[in-house]
């Protein structure tokens, strides 16, 4: 498997990370070296081998369904590089 | 005479416990330290008004009777663990600007046994990196060098501000975190101590993420006795 | 987690006698350095000398395990990282759009290596790709893990170097990424496995600069971990300190 320009334009849309169109070739030539590097993992005997889920063996335990947190809007905002009337500001979506 | 500086762990928690000098005497000898090994870059962030009030409720505590495993002792933080009010960057440039309105449980349960912070040290972006080259913040400087050779090597990473500054004694330990050897490697290339227990051991909460089936908080000291006070704090 | 922290302070000293220490055959990678391979054999000499018995062990997964790494882990951070997008906190670069907004914000914000490990993890977990590449690294992981498994039978810790070279200089490596990564290919089996490990400094290399030892022990076994640490700790002697370092060395 081998990645193309194209094919590279398209993930970095998905990722949602801006790419100049000069950099997406020899982006595409690092990301091939890494990717034909862990090719080498389909040489493994996987048949019949679960998939790891957890590294430990733990049950997921349930805590009392209470509402423990929440009325912080100011704290949440703090960060926010831009917000108005306690909601964050987002480019015009709808014209 | 012994410098405080030159003291490990176990060393400095009996002379603050036995009254030889005082977590404030500690503090003071440790921010100067730090100051003498700037040029290595191992701090995105000193914060020394908050050790040296930290430091005063140690003593404080010490005087009442009180105090945890490590009353008084000053350390560097991973600037990946959030500290409430004092700015988190992950080593990132994306996250200008980000204060923590929470603390994290591993910094909560140090301070609860009552250890000082010193700053917030430099690391790979994310902690993606095993050099410390990848920092928005700039390389950290591995404070050894080679025989007969002035070249600057890295610390390793990702932890490598942490490694470095326990190196050369401008902290007495310093908190890590390792994904895939992020706490061990820098350890070994800066000749000190790093522990990584076993996933799960160490609360993730309030840690910024990279591979969270992986990413484990450690700590990185002078010897494996500190190594081993410092977990029991963490856990 | 639910089970008690140990008083790790309290498990350290005492000698080693009645313990089994594996030394695993794989971590024998080509083009170690000689010195590295030297001190190995001296750790577990000294190990030997506070009563532990030494066993040669296999791990036959080890060699695979840095690769799955750079599977699952990239596909974790691209899912982590999914949070930075210049609305919430941190960092904003302005656009039209709120596609736009995150584009510029994650294209500026970023750095080079966090953009490739998010590019890869959004690659392997993406439509058609996700059972070749993330599903069969899983699938390895638990490979990894049950040789580990398979090792504490009968071993209680295993020693290993932390890593195949002491530090190397300043922009060495950034031009080759898997030269980089191959930084952790001893570190990483471990970390694949969830177990605790420590690096001890144990000697110096031929140029001078710190080289480490490496054990590793049971789930939430610490303790042994520790005490077989500070074990090969006290028998290094390792006295030399940095050259930079505050109020002189």
């Amino acid at each position: 498997m081998s990645l193309d320009k194209e094919t590279v334009r398209k993930i970095a849309t998905l990722a949602r990370i801006k790419v100049d169109e000069d950099a997406l070739e020899p982006l595409a030539g690092e990301l091939n070296n890494i990717l034909g590097w862990v090719e080498q993992l389909s040489e493994v005997d996987t048949e019949g081998v679960p998939p790891m889920t957890s590294v430990v063996a733990t049950e997921a335990y349930q805590r009392p369904d209470r509402v423990t947190d929440g009325d912080k809007v100011e704290e949440i905002l703090a960060n926010a590089p831009e917000e108005a009337q306690g909601f964050f500001v987002v480019p015009k979506v709808i014209e | 005479m012994v410098r405080l500086t030159d003291l490990t762990l176990a060393q400095a928690r009996d002379g603050i416990v036995g009254g030889e000098f005082s977590a404030q005497e500690l503090t003071e000898a440790y921010l100067t330290a730090m100051g003498a090994v700037r040029s290595l870059n191992c701090f995105i962030r000193e914060t020394p008004d908050v050790a040296m009030a930290m430091a005063t409720a140690a003593d404080d505590r010490r005087a009442r009777g009180e105090g945890g495993a490590m009353n008084g002792i000053p350390i560097a933080i991973k600037d990946l663990f959030c500290t409430k009010g004092v700015p988190a960057t992950a080593g990132s440039h994306i996250l200008d600007g980000f204060t923590p309105p929470y603390e994290s449980t591993v910094t909560h349960n140090l301070w609860e046994a009552g250890a000082v912070m010193l700053g917030k040290t430099n690391l790979d972006e994310f902690a993606m990196g095993s050099s410390n080259m990848t920092s928005y913040f700039g390389p950290v400087t591995n404070p050894w060098q080679r025989t007969g050779d002035d070249a600057k090597l890295v610390p390793g990473g990702s932890s490598g501000g942490s490694a470095a500054i326990v190196a050369a004694h401008g902290a007495v330990a310093a908190t890590g975190t390792d994904t895939g050897g992020s706490i061990r490697q820098p350890g070994s290339f800066c000749g000190i101590v790093g522990m990584k227990p076993t996933y799960g051991r160490c609360s993730r909460w309030g840690t910024i993420a990279f591979a969270s089936s992986l990413d484990q908080a450690g700590p990185l000291t002078r010897t494996v006795r500190d190594a081993a006070i410092m977990l029991g704090a963490m856990a | 987690m639910d089970i008690a922290v140990a008083d790790y302070e309290e498990s350290l000293g005492g000698d080693l006698k009645g313990m089994k220490i594996g030394i695993p055959k794989e971590y024998r990678i080509e083009g170690m350095p000689v010195e590295i391979e030297t001190l190995w054999d001296e750790g577990a000499s000294w190990l030997m000398a506070a009563g532990a018995e030494i066993v040669e062990i296999s791990l036959p997964h080890t060699k695979y395990a840095l690769p799955a790494y750079y599977i699952v882990a990239p596909a974790e951070a691209s899912s982590n990282l999914a949070r930075y997008d210049g609305v919430r906190y941190g960092l904003r670069v302005e656009g039209d759009t709120p596609q736009a907004l995150y584009e510029n914000t994650r294209g500026e914000g970023f750095g080079a290596e966090v953009k490739r490990r998010v590019l890869i993890g959004t690659y392997v977990l993406s439509a058609g790709y996700y059972d070749a590449y993330y599903l069969q690294a899983q699938k390895v992981r638990t490979r990894i893990a049950q040789d580990f498994h398979d090792a504490w039978q009968t071993v209680d810790a295993i020693l290993t170097p932390t890593t195949p070279s002491a530090a190397f200089a300043q922009g060495e490596k950034m031009d080759d990424p898997i030269a980089m990564y191959l930084n952790d290919v001893l570190t990483v089996p471990a970390s694949m496995a969830g177990l605790p490990a420590i690096s001890v400094p144990s000697g110096l290399s031929g140029e001078g600069l710190p080289l480490g030892l490496h054990v590793i022990g049971r789930p939430f076994d610490e303790a042994t971990v520790f005490k077989v640490g500070q074990t090969l700790e006290d028998a290094a002697e390792f006295s030399t300190r940095p050259r930079i370092m505050a109020g002189g060395s």
